[in-house]
């Protein structure tokens, strides 16, 4: 037994010490020569995990269950390998959002809910309290056995005693004190303690060489180390089942690592020193293996010292939960049990500063300001410096925090051991992991379902667990417990919906995580996120994507930089549109562009008017919403969903444009439709004139044969002219048909022509002495002009015959009766050779020479009686000449004669060198 | 190991590889009763996976020296980059 004289004063002048490097650390990180800068203090200050309960109750816990302990040690180490995907993630996203704490983080993803930040920290207080409690248990208990061994029933004494006397109402007032100095000296917003940090830092150490003297003590001072130990109690048939797990612990071993997988990030003190606290993302990397080798090293000797407290105490006398303690106690070495008072002190202090400070954060920044600011009489979003509030604030939750966790110690904690009474904690953050690794993953999460998550694990955590363990310290009726509410068996709170076969932390734990998971991700499949849960989520989500640059262009309280705004201007409009818009701006308001810095809600409202001409009022109201309410919103961001809106448009445009496209191909399918038909009716009435030009000779061919053939009496000239007619009109017939037949080949593409270079000057002969006959039968003079040597055309001989013959012909039919005359010229031009056959007949009227090349149109009226003409002469003329690749036209005017013209394009040397000559 | 652009496969072969040897399916085999130098089987080998896997991710993460994404410049410790001083707290 030690005296109260010592044992005060050792813990008093320990405190003092931490208070000294407390101060030492703020000091230096003022003078900005950080004494927590690098990975080392980083990793002993995550060693804040490590809290009294591992000091004390792991030892309790393998007594009774053997390596079923370790497991809460082995999560965090499989989450830290992890590391590279969930807690750089995490620290990044915290570093470029300026996170506070981890309700911060979760409203700060989900469109920077209050409502969310606010349940948030209504779990995490109600989760973490018992667990803070387990420490004031723990550090009081432990003052009391060193007092009081060997009288074990110390802690019923000590309740009996004056209420100032308490040793645990003492320690908390101190450690309100303590966390007050050195959580809330200042308000700064990266929520840096750089100066309790170290504290914390130091405390790890305390903590593990206490741990490891009593370790070695236990396994090499009372055993011959640790193959004597295990030897001893192998050979205790009560002990020897601690070596093994049993079947019913392996489920509670996988929960247990899930449990604290998730424990290590979402413990709020774990959460405030892993990510708020690192000061440089770089000290991860030592701190990923540093951290999981303390656990092992603070482990590897709590199986020995209960083994040994197992073996020293077989009556059961003492808690095994204090075997740390009562076996220096036991063996009389005082100084090392002073020693392990206050490495337990430390596990015990750490873990209850840094998680008051991390939830008064919380209960500061996410539950009772955001809760102000709204009030409207306070008028506080006006006032200028809040910091003096804010302080105070946080100093109140912190004694509140502290206030609390006492009361629930005094009437709730006395009941459970600590492994048990952590354990509830742990489940309860344990909610967060969902929303956490669900929101930095996935950026389908949204607010709604983040809610129903959380208030779902929370509901079924509190129902399973925290409501059970109020009825069984007294609090409520244990028929509860028991029987189920209203003595419906299947919601016994231990057996939910009849589950059975699991220990009470599994059990919770699946049911709680079941609830939490579903609500998230099907309340985030049924809900719509907003623009702000949108952004966020993309900063969240990509966050290892964005540049540098995010660093200079954050919004802040409704205003940006000009700079920012003119680019996101510029991007949609163009510099050029740009510039004019702002010019005409800046002169309107009469200020000069350069002056302008910052962008007020004219210059905004302004903008987003620009904007939406572009881009619609859609994205640029989401653009002014994001500047409005989202503070942190980083143009990035608002880039990315203008980006998507353009995407959009300029996919509707296509659209547009495709539909365009179809409209046109369905206005040239019609028109080509209607030129089918056009062609189908001028075929009909090709068939339908053909047939009538046919039947014309066919029929006086008849009539004049019958005449013939009825009539024998009739005399010789009278039968020699019937023949005549008949064998002219068999001739007209052929050369109709020979004609149609022409024409259809040409039309056709079918007809075999001999192209080649000629002089034209043979085939016009040719053509005038094959109708010298004509001309004379019908004593028509004919004047030719043909230069000698014509130039060289490029042309079908036959055709180019055929074509003049033509031509001559119908000259001689249409010229003076009486005095007829047809002249043939031909005239070389600079592309090609003119030749014109003219008459000095009736002419044609402008509608007569509209449809003289038409076919049957042949002016039939007045050629009744000229059995020569067929009608498809100058039809024939013009396929042929525009085959050559000529123009064929007539030019008159009635009573003036007629001039039919067509041109023959030269051979290609004389092309080349007729060129020539024009230049 | 993860080198200059790698995108920490390592860390995900350790994570499957400590699930695996950490976890019942596996814990069974040695979980029975047995001892190796004096003591008890399953402590030595929870103890000896628990050391090789922090040895491999220690290896990992110092042969590595790189992080995830672009790098972010450390700002001057307790001060965050951009944030004026004396300003009250921006996230209320």
């Amino acid at each position: 037994m030690l005296s109260g004289w010592i044992v005060l004063p050792v813990a008093c002048a320990y405190l003092v010490l931490l208070f000294a490097i407390a101060y030492y650390g703020d000091r230096r990180a003022m003078q900005g020569r950080s004494l927590i800068a690098n990975p080392y203090i980083y990793a002993l200050s995550i060693a804040v995990y490590c809290t009294s309960w591992t000091f004390y109750g792991s030892v309790g816990r393998a007594a009774q269950a053997g390596v079923a302990f370790l497991p809460i040690y082995l999560g965090p180490t499989l989450t830290f390998v992890l590391w590279w995907f969930v807690l750089a993630k995490i620290i990044r996203i915290s570093k470029v959002n300026r996170i506070t704490s981890i309700a911060d983080f979760i409203s700060s993803r989900y469109g920077k809910s209050t409502l969310l930040s606010g349940l948030v920290t209504v779990i995490a207080v109600v989760g973490i309290m018992p667990y803070i409690s387990l420490q004031l248990k723990a550090v009081s208990a432990s003052f009391n056995l060193l007092l009081h061994y060997p009288e074990l029933d110390a802690p019923a004494a000590v309740f009996q005693a004056p209420f100032t006397a308490d040793t645990a109402f003492l320690i908390t007032a101190a450690l309100a004190i303590f966390t007050i100095l050195f959580g809330t000296r200042q308000i700064d917003a990266a929520e840096h303690h750089e100066g309790l940090v170290a504290a914390i830092a130091f405390e790890s150490i305390i903590k593990l060489v206490a741990f490891l003297a009593v370790g070695i003590f236990v396994t090499f001072g009372l055993y011959n180390g640790f193959g004597d130990l295990f030897a001893a109690a192998g050979a205790i048939p009560e002990i020897a089942p601690l070596f093994a797990i049993d079947d019913g612990g392996y489920s509670q071993w996988v929960a247990l690592t899930l449990l604290s997988m998730a424990a290590i990030i979402c413990l709020p003190r774990q959460f405030q020193v892993t990510v708020i606290e690192n000061v440089d993302e770089a000290h991860l990397h030592k701190a990923v293996w540093l951290f999981p080798l303390y656990l092992l090293i603070i482990n590897i000797f709590v199986l020995p010292i209960a083994l040994a407290g197992l073996m020293q105490f077989p009556d059961g006398s003492v808690d095994a939960d204090t075997f740390v303690l009562t076996l220096p106690l036991a063996a009389e070495h005082k100084g090392l049990a002073l020693l392990v008072f206050i490495g337990g002190l430390s596990a015990a202090t750490g873990m209850v500063i840094v998680a008051t400070i991390a939830l008064s954060t919380m209960v500061c920044n996410d539950l009772v300001m955001p809760a102000l600011l709204r009030i409207p009489w306070r008028r506080l979003s006006e006032e200028r410096d809040l910091t003096g509030l804010l302080l105070a604030i946080r100093r109140g939750s912190i004694v509140l925090i502290l206030a609390m966790s006492y009361i629930y110690y005094r009437y709730i904690g006395e009941s459970y051991a600590l492994v048990t009474i952590g354990l509830v904690s742990f489940a309860a953050a344990a909610q967060f992991a969902p929303a956490i690794i669900g929101g930095i993953f996935w950026k389908g999460g949204t607010r709604i379902g983040a809610l129903a998550g959380l208030s779902l694990g929370f509901v079924v955590w509190a129902y399973t667990l925290f409501l059970p363990s109020m009825a069984r310290s007294g609090w409520l009726s244990l028929s509860f417990v028991e029987h189920g509410p209203w003595d419906i068996g299947l919601l016994r709170p231990y057996q939910l919906f009849g589950m059975q076969g699991l220990d009470n932390v599994t059990h919770a734990l699946f049911w709680s995580l079941l609830f939490n998971i579903g609500g998230f991700v099907l309340g985030s499949i049924f809900s719509r996120a907003n623009a702000l849960e949108r952004i966020q989520a993309t900063v969240f989500v990509d966050v290892f994507r964005r540049g540098e640059r995010q660093q200079g262009s954050s919004f802040w309280r409704g205003t940006a930089s000009f700079d920012d705004v003119y680019a996101v201007v510029v991007r949609f409009l163009g510099k050029q549109r740009a510039d004019k818009a702002f010019e005409a701006y800046a002169r309107d308001g009469d200020f000069e562009l350069g002056e302008i810095k910052e962008a007020d809600s004219s210059l905004l409202h302004f903008t987003e008017r620009l904007l939406a001409g572009a881009i619609g009022a859609a994205s640029a109201r989401v653009m002014l919403a994001s500047v409005v309410k989202g503070e942190m919103v980083r143009i990035d961001e608002v880039m990315k969903i203008l980006d998507e809106t353009s995407q959009v448009i300029e996919y509707s445009h296509r659209l547009e444009q495709k539909s365009s496209e179809l409209e046109h191909a369905y206005s040239d399918l019609r028109a080509a439709n209607e030129r089918l038909q056009e062609l189908d009716r001028l075929k009909d009435d090709f068939i339908s004139t053909v047939s009538h030009e046919l039947r014309t000779p066919l029929t006086s061919i008849r009539s004049f044969s019958e005449i013939l053939f009825d009539n024998p009496a009739l005399d010789q000239a009278q039968r020699s002219e019937f023949l005549d007619i008949i064998i002219k009109e068999s001739e007209r017939l052929t050369r109709l048909i020979n004609q149609i037949l022409d024409l259809a080949k040409m039309e056709a593409g079918r007809l075999v022509w001999n192209m080649a270079d000629l002089d034209p000057g043979p085939a016009i002969e040719e053509a005038l002495a094959a109708t010298l006959a004509l001309f004379r039968e019908r004593d028509v003079q004919l004047k030719v002009e043909l230069p000698d040597p014509l130039p060289t055309v490029h042309a079908d001989q036959d055709r180019l015959v055929q074509v003049v013959v033509n031509l001559l012909s119908n000259a001689v039919k249409f010229c003076d009766p009486d005095r007829g005359e047809v002249t043939v010229e031909a005239q070389p031009r600079a592309a090609d050779l003119l030749v014109v056959v003219g008459d000095n007949g009736a002419g044609l009227s402008r509608e007569e020479q509209r449809r003289a090349f038409e076919k049957f149109h042949a002016l039939r009226e007045d050629l009744a009686h000229d059995l020569q003409g067929t009608g498809l002469g100058l039809p024939i003329c013009r396929q042929i000449v525009e085959y050559f690749g000529g123009r064929i036209w007539v030019e008159s005017e009635p009573g003036k004669g007629a001039r039919f013209a067509f041109t023959l394009p030269y051979a290609a040397t004389v092309q080349a060198a007729s060129s020539i000559a024009a230049k | 190991m993860p080198r200059r652009g790698s995108s920490g496969e390592a860390y995900v072969a350790l994570f499957l590889l400590g699930v695996v040897l950490l976890t019942p399916p596996f814990l069974t085999i040695f979980s029975n009763g047995g001892w190796l130098f004096g003591i008890p089987l399953l402590y030595v080998y929870l103890f000896l996976v628990w050391a090789v896997l922090v040895g491999l991710v220690a290896l990992a993460s110092e042969g590595g020296r790189h992080f995830p994404g672009p790098r972010q410049r450390p700002g001057p410790p307790g001060k965050t980059p951009g944030q004026t001083p004396g300003q009250p707290l921006g996230k209320t």
